[in-house]
């Protein structure tokens, strides 16, 4: 759950279940472009993987989700790797990124459960 | 004296005269929610909020806050950019500016020439959020 005592409960059930419901688009939006980038070389691809990734790597402590923050931050870093390289990737840097993602999603069902059963 | 950083009511401000007017400028949705909510409910600010950075500016130069808020990596203009434009502008520059961040290695120079008061790390703790602003607000009028 959120770590503050500021808001009222039902305050933050709402602020946890939108993030809750969020999660699964966070997760398409890397999956696509690491799906992208392993077709092609694509600069763009690596910075929304990059952009997407941090974001979720520096909210996901405000709601009590720290365990997705180690695999948010592998795949920023593939992204930053990846656009530092004009959005061309090796074949074994996506094997990596599919699977940070792969346990990341692992561990978005955990919060989900575990914020909606609060 | 009395501490100008605190209300009677002992929650912090940066304007003795009414509610503290915030403009958070934050590209998740979720965070940026979360943080207005908690200095609104928790400090009684005044919390308008940007999705990037071009609306941002627009809202500064709009309702003339206290304090930005801003965060650093978005897309399209970055925390940085918001910072040189509202520094270089006659209307906006003497509004403090605080940067909002999960990188752990950030340049102090490049902070410091971004002329930003100072910088908040994510995860931050919510509760101590408003305090901590306040208080980098504070260090650099002294």
């Amino acid at each position: 759950m959120i770590a503050t005592k500021q808001l009222p409960v039902e305050v933050l059930q709402e602020l946890a279940n939108e993030f809750a419901a969020g999660l699964g688009a966070r997760a398409a939006v890397m999956l696509e472009a690491i799906d992208e980038i392993s077709r092609q070389r694509s600069a763009d691809a690596a910075h929304r993987l990059r952009l997407t990734a941090h974001s979720l790597a520096g909210t996901a402590s405000a709601f009590g989700a720290s365990e997705l923050v180690p695999h948010a931050s592998r795949l920023e870093s593939l992204g930053k790797e990846w656009q530092e390289r004009n959005g061309a990737a090796t074949k074994a840097s996506i094997v990596v990124a599919r699977r940070a993602l792969e346990s990341l999603t692992v561990s978005i069902d955990v919060v989900i459960e575990r914020l909606r059963t609060r | 004296m009395s501490d100008p950083a605190r209300h009677p009511d002992s929650r912090p401000t940066l304007n003795a005269q009414r509610s503290t007017r915030v403009v958070l400028i934050e590209d998740d949705p979720d965070l940026r929610r979360v943080v207005q909510l908690t200095l609104q409910f928790g400090a009684g600010w005044t919390v308008d909020t940007a999705a990037d950075g071009r609306a941002g500016i627009e809202m500064v130069k709009r309702v003339e806050p206290d304090l930005v808020l801003v965060d650093l990596m978005m897309p399209g203009m970055d925390g940085y950019e918001v910072c040189r434009r509202l520094v270089s502008d006659a209307t906006t520059k003497r509004i403090p500016i605080v940067l909002l961040t999960a990188r752990q290695n950030l340049d102090p120079e490049r902070v410091r020439a971004s002329g930003a008061r100072g910088v908040i790390t994510k995860p931050f703790d919510l509760d101590a959020l408003a305090p901590a602003i306040v208080r980098l607000c504070q260090e650099e009028k002294r």
